[in-house]
């Protein structure tokens, strides 16, 4: 490479700097792999093989330095374009790091692209397992699949700036193509400082969480969760993952940790500069929000249908089942996808509102995934603009959030995400049961609807032998692929990915 | 007209939109007048249709006499009207089937509305079980509705919704056909009047080339009255055919008849006028008409080679069947040549998404059209490509002519409302307590989308050679609305929902 010094190598007729990108996505493997301490540490106070860990660990940084050292270690020369392809192989890479782990425990976990499926569904806190039998895995290895959600929760890249402060002038790009929601809100002028901030908020949180579960489980005693419950839940629960240690997820525990879990689980899937701006003195920040107050009157909303519908359908009590409905319209809606219970029985009516909850998501902003509520809003208010113009075509109505008038290109971007959304979902689910045809699973129409909605949309369990206290074990590999694929497509927000797809952004 | 000169949108008021009610429902009605004298023809009772004539007759004549002195539409009253026009059609047409339905008929006036709701939205689903057992003057008639609604699709798509400016209709008419249709005839009425012109000379065509197969010895049980029944509901994409097993026992010739003639008929039909009638081959080159033709020659191939590959058929059959049933579900006229319901999921799935698309605008067909899903498709490229460069601003085309972003913004938001509306309805089929037995989702879905589409058959067990008897009274009334609605593109009666049109 000689011409490296006086400018990048770039390839004849690309338009893409395959080498910054690539240096870049070495380095943040290399830092990603050190993440993997953790689990260390937790396998060897409950005296577990700390081999799953350290292969990783020690490839994960030779790789990570090796890609490096091959690109020339021009990480700050991202720029915007090159943004795309880093954060959609970042994402790729991570996963594959992380099923390592995995592979080497072995158990019932026995194919690569099992391992991979099961990593890909902790970084994009999707929580969808192919763990047919939970407690048969080591603690360690649980903890990591904790771990991954948590990272992958408030984003690997947006750790990368925070760390490494290394983005270059494509960062912006960076924070923006990982951020989940049309515009990554900007909370300070410098962007590392955002980043730095963001996650202070989010360690912030995941801590209180962690102390106030493991203080249930003090006065709770066998109700509660013990120190490693009580961490694990906070991992998973403020990334809105919903991966849990525990074979029967939150039905182990009482309805005071429940309660709490819910309770965060409804902070987490809220914009965390809401959250920001309250920490600074400004307590009215969250109520005022209008995509906040509309998240919380859509949850209300579904929680006294699917309550109403359980009270009708069975002979619970009015308080379980509304209990019960609250607790799964939350979990559903933030796509975390804890269970509570078993859903899978549930009448048609309920599951179909679950089912619909899968689509809307949380807020932008936050660690939940799917299309958020912003989106929905915006698509909505320009229906009803629509509607109102045709009565007055002279009016001129801009659509509003929060007092202010939305861009149209805003207006009609929201729109085509949903489009884009809906489309990307329709052939994920067409794929998932083409295959399952093929090789006659028990999978329905229905099932394969839930699996591509509840994996492109990062929430979690399905219905069938795939509800929330079952796993995709039993689906065919083509399914899982298709599935590991909408989990990433998902989680980046379809257009990082889509992009990589043009002429335009790779060929002059 | 100066705009001071125009009237202030007040509120709205009722006798002017009843009295276009009145003209177009009686005048509809008093072609019942083909039934009637056809029954007395063959000998036949003409009791089912004396009586709505007198009462055709009575509406249109107190329209035309009564409404002299109501002053003309406003735009919202002419909103109301289109409305009302179609319920009020639908229920006039109730009539027939109550005082002239056989056992297994739809004599139950729950079943007579869902069925002329069918046959006036040209959707072609039926509630009919015993098909063979029905009047042959009333089989002509229930064919007729369909045809009428043909000609009532063209008025509403050329002058009516454009108007409205929703769903990017604006577009689609005024501003790509608009200019055109400015050439082709000065005023939008005589242009329709063109377009209904060369939906006529379709129809005799057909007819002609059906009785002439059938004259030929190709065409087994293919006589005059099947000829015009056929001819009626193929050119109005309606899809309602008197016999049990549909088109399938008229063999192939009549079936590839028929194939291109669907084909024909889910083109924009101003093309037709302006390239025969005018001379102008060169019309045909259009942006919509070639995206209409490449998404059926895709989906042919998929049904064809799916239908090949899995034996289903031999190649010359699966290719006669794929071809009809692509091209009779896409442009929502819902023939049956064979009991596709049977078929695997990939043909099923092929055709359920056919369900969506629709034909071109300016045609008689339902569901999105042709034009919306291709704008929608370049928009969601467009903020592809926007994502990579934020500054550049792309125009989206059709046709080499650039396109307003409010209106491409009516066409995505339309697509999106379409959508939502066939899952909640599919859902509320889903949840009703006296739902058929063995309604699973996939059934209850394709139902949804058949009515809202106008296509007439789903899967399951409203598949082509089944009915839609089974759904409970609440489902079928809901399912005739959702015709109507479908019909209407939506917005309409959206917009009359809201409290902004009644007020000031």
């Amino acid at each position: 490479m000689s011409a490296a010094a006086a400018a990048p190598p770039r390839y004849r007729g690309l338009r893409v700097d395959l080498g910054a990108s690539g240096s870049l996505i070495g380095l943040i493997l290399r830092w990603l792999s050190l993440t993997l301490i953790f689990p260390i540490i937790v396998a060897l106070i409950y005296g577990e093989s700390i081999l799953p860990f350290v292969i990783p660990l020690v490839g994960g940084v030779a790789l990570g330095t090796a890609i490096e050292r091959a690109c020339g270690r021009r990480s700050n020369d991202i720029g915007v374009r090159e943004a795309f392809v880093v954060v959609a192989v970042t994402w790729l890479a991570a996963a594959l790091l992380g099923g390592i782990p995995y592979l080497i425990e072995g158990g019932d976990i026995a194919s690569p692209l099992d391992a991979y499926f099961e990593s890909m569904s902790g970084f994009t806190t999707t929580g969808s397992s192919v763990m047919a039998d939970i407690a048969s895995h080591s603690q360690s290895i649980l903890f990591w699949r904790s771990l991954t959600q948590w990272l992958g929760g408030m984003g690997i890249i947006v750790l990368a700036i925070a760390v490494l402060n290394q983005a270059g002038p494509g960062g912006k790009a960076l924070l923006q193509q990982e951020a989940p929601g049309p515009d990554a809100e900007k909370l300070t002028p410098r962007l590392r400082d955002t980043a730095v901030r963001l996650w202070i908020i989010y360690i912030g949180l995941s801590v209180v969480l962690a102390v106030v579960l493991y203080v249930i489980g003090l006065v709770n005693g066998r109700e509660g969760m013990d120190l490693y419950g009580a961490i694990t839940h906070a991992f998973t629960t403020m990334s809105t993952g919903g991966f849990s240690p525990e074979p029967r997820s939150l039905e182990a525990f009482g309805w005071v940790s429940q309660l709490v879990v819910a309770v965060f689980m409804v902070i987490a899937g809220a914009n965390f500069a809401l959250w920001y701006r309250t920490m600074r003195g400004d307590l009215r920040a969250a109520p005022r929000d209008g995509e906040f107050r509309v998240y919380i009157a859509i949850m209300a909303v579904l929680s006294l249908l699917i309550g109403t519908a359980l009270v009708v359908a069975s002979d619970d009590g009015w308080l379980s089942a509304f209990g019960q409905s609250a607790f799964q319209v939350i979990t559903i809606m933030t796509t975390t996808g804890y269970a509570s219970q078993d859903f899978a029985p549930w009448t048609a009516f309920a599951l179909l509102a679950l089912f619909a909850a899968m689509f809307i998501g949380g807020c932008a902003g936050s660690t939940s995934g799917a299309i958020k509520v912003i989106r929905i809003r915006l698509a909505f208010g320009s229906a009803r603009r629509d509607i109102q113009t045709a009565v007055h075509p002279e009016a001129v109505l801009p659509v509003r959030t929060n007092g202010k008038p939305v861009r149209e290109a805003a207006l009609l971007g929201a729109t085509a995400f949903i489009g884009l959304y809906l489309l990307t979902f329709a052939v994920g689910a067409a794929l998932i049961l083409f295959a399952a045809m093929l090789h006659g699973a028990e999978v329905d129409a229905f099932d394969a609807m839930v699996a591509a909605a509840t994996t492109i949309g990062n929430v979690g369990p399905g219905v069938g032998s795939a509800g929330p206290m079952g796993s995709f074990a039993d689906y065919p590999a083509e399914a899982k692929a298709t599935m590991i694929t909408l989990m990433w497509v998902g989680r980046l927000e379809l257009i990082p990915v889509f992009v990589l797809l043009t002429r335009a952004y790779w060929l002059r | 007209m100066s705009p001071q000169q125009r009237r202030r949108p007040g509120t709205v008021r009722l006798p002017p939109a009843l009295r276009v009610v009145g003209l177009v429902v009686g005048g509809a009605g008093l072609t019942i007048v083909a039934p009637l004298i056809y029954a007395l023809v063959i000998g036949d009772s003409i009791r089912a249709f004396l009586l709505p004539f007198g009462l055709a007759a009575l509406l249109f004549l107190g329209a035309l006499r009564l409404g002299r002195r109501i002053p003309a539409p406003t735009r919202r009253e002419s909103l109301l009207a289109a409305v009302l026009t179609w319920i009020g059609l639908s229920l006039f047409g109730v009539l027939p089937y109550v005082l002239g339905s056989a056992a297994g008929g739809a004599g139950a006036p729950i079943d007579a509305f869902f069925e002329s709701t069918a046959g006036f939205t040209a959707t072609g689903a039926t509630v009919i079980t015993e098909l063979q057992a029905q009047s042959r003057p009333l089989m002509l008639w229930r064919a007729q509705t369909q045809w009428i609604g043909g000609i009532g699709l063209i008025v509403l798509a050329v002058i009516f919704l454009p108007r409205l400016a929703v769903g990017g209709r604006q577009l689609i008419e005024t501003e790509v056909a608009g200019p055109q249709l400015e050439k082709l005839a000065p005023h939008l009425r005589a242009s329709t009047i063109r377009i209904v012109g060369v939906y006529v000379v379709l129809t005799v065509l057909v007819t002609a080339a059906l009785i002439v197969l059938g004259q030929a010895g190709l065409a087994p049980g293919m006589d005059t009255f099947q000829a015009v029944a056929h001819a009626f509901t193929t050119v109005s994409a309606g899809g309602f055919s008197p016999n049990p097993r549909s088109i399938e026992p008229f063999g192939p010739w009549v079936q590839w008849l028929i194939a291109i003639a669907i084909v024909i008929a889910g083109t924009n039909l101003a093309l037709w006028y302006r390239a025969i009638a005018l001379r102008r081959p060169q019309s045909f080159r259009d942006d919509e008409l070639r995206w209409y033709l490449v998404i059926l020659a895709v989906a042919c191939v998929v049904l064809v080679s799916e239908l090949a590959i899995a034996g289903t058929y031999g190649v010359l059959d699966a290719t006669r069947q794929g071809v009809f049933q692509a091209a009779s579900i896409m442009t929502g006229t819902g023939y049956a040549t064979a009991d596709f319901a049977q078929w695997s999921e990939l043909a099923l799935g092929t055709l359920f998404l056919l369900m969506f698309v629709g034909g071109c605008t300016g045609s008689p067909t339902g569901a999105l059209k042709v034009m919306r899903v291709v704008l929608a498709a370049r928009v969601v490229r467009r903020e592809i490509r926007m994502t990579i460069h934020p500054e550049q601003i792309r125009l989206i085309r059709t046709g080499g002519r650039s396109i307003n972003d409010r209106v491409i913004h009516g066409v995505v938001v339309f697509v999106l409302l379409y959508l939502a509306l066939v899952v909640i309805s599919g859902v509320l089929l889903l949840i009703d307590p006296s739902r058929p037995a063995g309604l699973n989702f996939e059934d209850a879905l394709s139902a949804a989308a058949a009515s809202i589409g106008n296509v007439g058959p789903g899967f399951g067990i409203v598949g082509p050679m089944g009915s839609y008897a089974p759904f409970s009274d609440q489902s079928k009334v809901f399912l005739a609305l959702l015709m109507v609605v479908g019909r209407l593109e939506i917005f309409p009666v959206l917009i009359l929902l809201t409290s902004a049109f009644w007020r000031d």
